[in-house]
């Protein structure tokens, strides 16, 4: 099966939020006010270094937030996405300490400000434990596109296509063919001798 | 000796190893791993690339924390990697740093370490209480009952005791589950019923916690004058309280508190008011507290609370099996002269001199008339 990233490309990312809007578009009725699954982060804002990276749940392959639930919540489906059962979730936080890219998210509108359940980008994939592409599922998890055989609506979505979704060998592959067409000066370490070029032929998973 | 070293040495080595586990955190976290592999590295061709684990060491020695570059590309990353706060829309807390790189040390501490070493102090301070009730057995008392009733602890004390009881139970069976739950009980259980149960577990630990907190302020108040410690305390100690050692079977002077029970008091109100503090820190996320400080807080109280758990098993096998008619003061709240002369001497000289002081206002069952001795 496939194993399904999301890879963002700094040459290219605009920081037009386009993958925020699509996200929150795709995933409306499953999402609290004032919250968003998907995020852009620019840093040397309005300088010539400034850099964008779009960032959401990257369906990390050894999950930290999975190995870290109370109420083992979590599940790696067979492409390799990582969705919870918010029915499972008891909303004590541990994997937004235990994630690195801020992923997880708890709405705040219970007494003394505790947790509710927690929400996270589920790759469009909706949720474990309902019927694919049921109001329940979009009313809990938000789209399953990938029922559908579609990708996530962020990349699908993204203008300058930096924004790639899809099985990691195919989507680096990409990456790579960017990274020799347009050049790479010092591949992005200072270094020069170091030799960083990606070679797609020393990856067994093509 | 020998025994002695090897426990030592097996100390000194979880603690090296503990270290290095936080040590090499950040390595991890940025996915070097899978680069020195062994099935990876077979993959590489050898002759006409550098070798990956030298590569990994050189590029782990160019993205050194606050290092300086002129590659745009490389400073970006680097300011990530140093958790630079940039722009972004999202109001979310956080929000604005793209990768949390200390995030994971805490999940690979908590897991790797902290949960199954703490299943080994809870199960070995069982077998330690049952080891001593096997080897050591129940000490006893060496003079028969005399049926003459001191009063110990009032109702106000026992009501104190127990109702702390009750409420230290329902958070280490609940916090229990929280940590080992999904271990030892999920596998067993409906979907369903598991959820449930964590669900409650989460929420009465939460709503509970702080009625711990008042109790603990309540036994402060009530006891903290009795326990300070005195000179009498040190004697008692050095003899190991009479219990092991030379000097097992001899009663060490002690007045209404002994040294280990005024040791578990001091234990029980500074874990108690870490678990407080801590348990604060990740019950309110309202006082802008970070991830960071929720998941270090979290450290501190699953650690202090399975100290804590450890020391009661101690404390519930000396008051329950240990010591012989020391249970019935906390239930009855009287204990017999007998056991109060020889565990308790200075208590109990005191209260005699008091008796002899003002025999009217004495209590009614240590009344002369009525405090013939029992035949049994």
């Amino acid at each position: 099966m496939a194993n399904m990233k999301f890879l963002c490309d700094t040459e290219r990312c605009i920081d037009c939020n386009g993958c925020v809007t699509a996200c929150k578009n795709a995933n409306d009725e499953a999402l609290e006010w004032g919250m968003q699954r998907r995020r852009v982060v620019t840093l040397n804002d309005g300088t010539p270094d400034e850099k964008s990276v779009s960032v959401a749940c990257m369906h990390c392959t050894d999950a930290p937030c999975m190995a870290v639930c109370p109420a083992d919540c979590f599940e790696r489906t067979a492409d390799g996405i990582v969705l919870h059962d918010k029915n499972l979730c008891i909303g004590c936080g541990y994997c937004l300490f235990a994630c690195p890219f801020g992923a997880p998210q708890f709405p705040q509108k219970e007494a003394f400000s505790e947790r509710g359940k927690m929400d996270k980008c589920t790759y469009c994939a909706g949720g474990p434990n309902v019927e694919d592409g049921s109001k329940e599922e979009m009313e809990l998890y938000g789209a399953n596109r990938i029922a559908e055989g579609k990708l996530p609506m962020c990349a699908s979505l993204c203008s300058t296509k930096a924004l790639l979704a899809g099985d990691a060998s195919v989507i680096s592959d990409i990456y790579a063919k960017r990274v020799v067409t347009r050049g790479a000066e010092g591949a992005g370490w200072a270094n020069a001798e170091l030799n960083l070029g990606y070679d797609a032929s020393n990856n067994p998973s093509v | 000796m020998h025994i002695k070293h090897h426990v030592t040495l097996f100390f000194t080595h979880i603690i090296l190893m503990l270290s290095a586990s936080v040590m090499s955190a950040p390595e991890q976290a940025l996915g070097t791993e899978e680069v020195s592999t062994p099935s990876t590295k077979a993959k590489v061709d050898t002759a006409n690339q550098p070798n990956v684990e030298q590569l990994t060491q050189q590029l782990e020695q160019q993205i050194a924390p606050g290092q300086q570059s002129n590659s745009v590309r490389e400073s970006y990353w680097l300011q990530v990697r140093a958790g630079e706060a940039g722009r972004t829309g999202s109001a979310s807390d956080e929000h604005d740093v793209l990768i949390n790189v200390t995030a994971e040390r805490w999940m690979l501490f908590k897991e790797n370490w902290i949960s199954p070493l703490g299943a080994i102090a809870i199960v070995g301070s069982l077998l330690l209480v049952l080891l001593g009730y096997i080897i050591v057995g129940p000490i006893k008392l060496s003079a028969p009952l005399t049926g003459r009733k001191i009063p110990r602890w009032n109702r106000i004390d026992r009501t104190l005791h127990w109702s702390m009881v009750v409420v230290f139970f329902t958070l280490a069976i609940t916090g229990f589950t929280m940590v080992y739950g999904k271990d030892i009980f999920k596998p067993v259980l409906s979907a369903e019923v598991w959820g449930g149960i964590i669900y409650a577990c989460k929420q009465v630990h939460n709503y509970i916690g702080p009625l711990f907190f008042v109790l603990l302020l309540a036994m402060l108040i009530k006891w903290g004058k009795r326990n300070i410690f005195n000179k009498v305390d040190s004697n008692w100690l050095a003899k190991m309280g009479g219990m092991v050692g030379k000097h097992k079977n001899t009663h060490p002077s002690a007045g209404f508190s002994n040294a280990a029970e005024k040791i578990l008091f001091w234990s029980i109100i500074i874990a108690g008011t870490l678990l407080t503090v801590t348990g604060f820190i990740l019950d309110f996320p309202l006082f802008g507290q970070s991830r960071n400080d929720m998941a270090q807080s979290n450290m501190v109280h699953i650690i202090t609370a399975i100290m804590l758990i450890c020391g009661i098993i101690v404390h519930i096998y000396i008051g329950v099996a240990g010591i012989e008619h020391s249970l019935e003061a906390m239930v009855k709240g009287e204990v017999d002269e007998t056991w109060a002369r020889e565990h308790h001497d200075l208590w109990y000289a005191e209260w005699e001199k008091q008796q002899q002081q003002q025999p009217s206002s004495a209590n009614s069952q240590a009344d002369p008339s009525r405090s013939e001795p029992k035949q049994s």
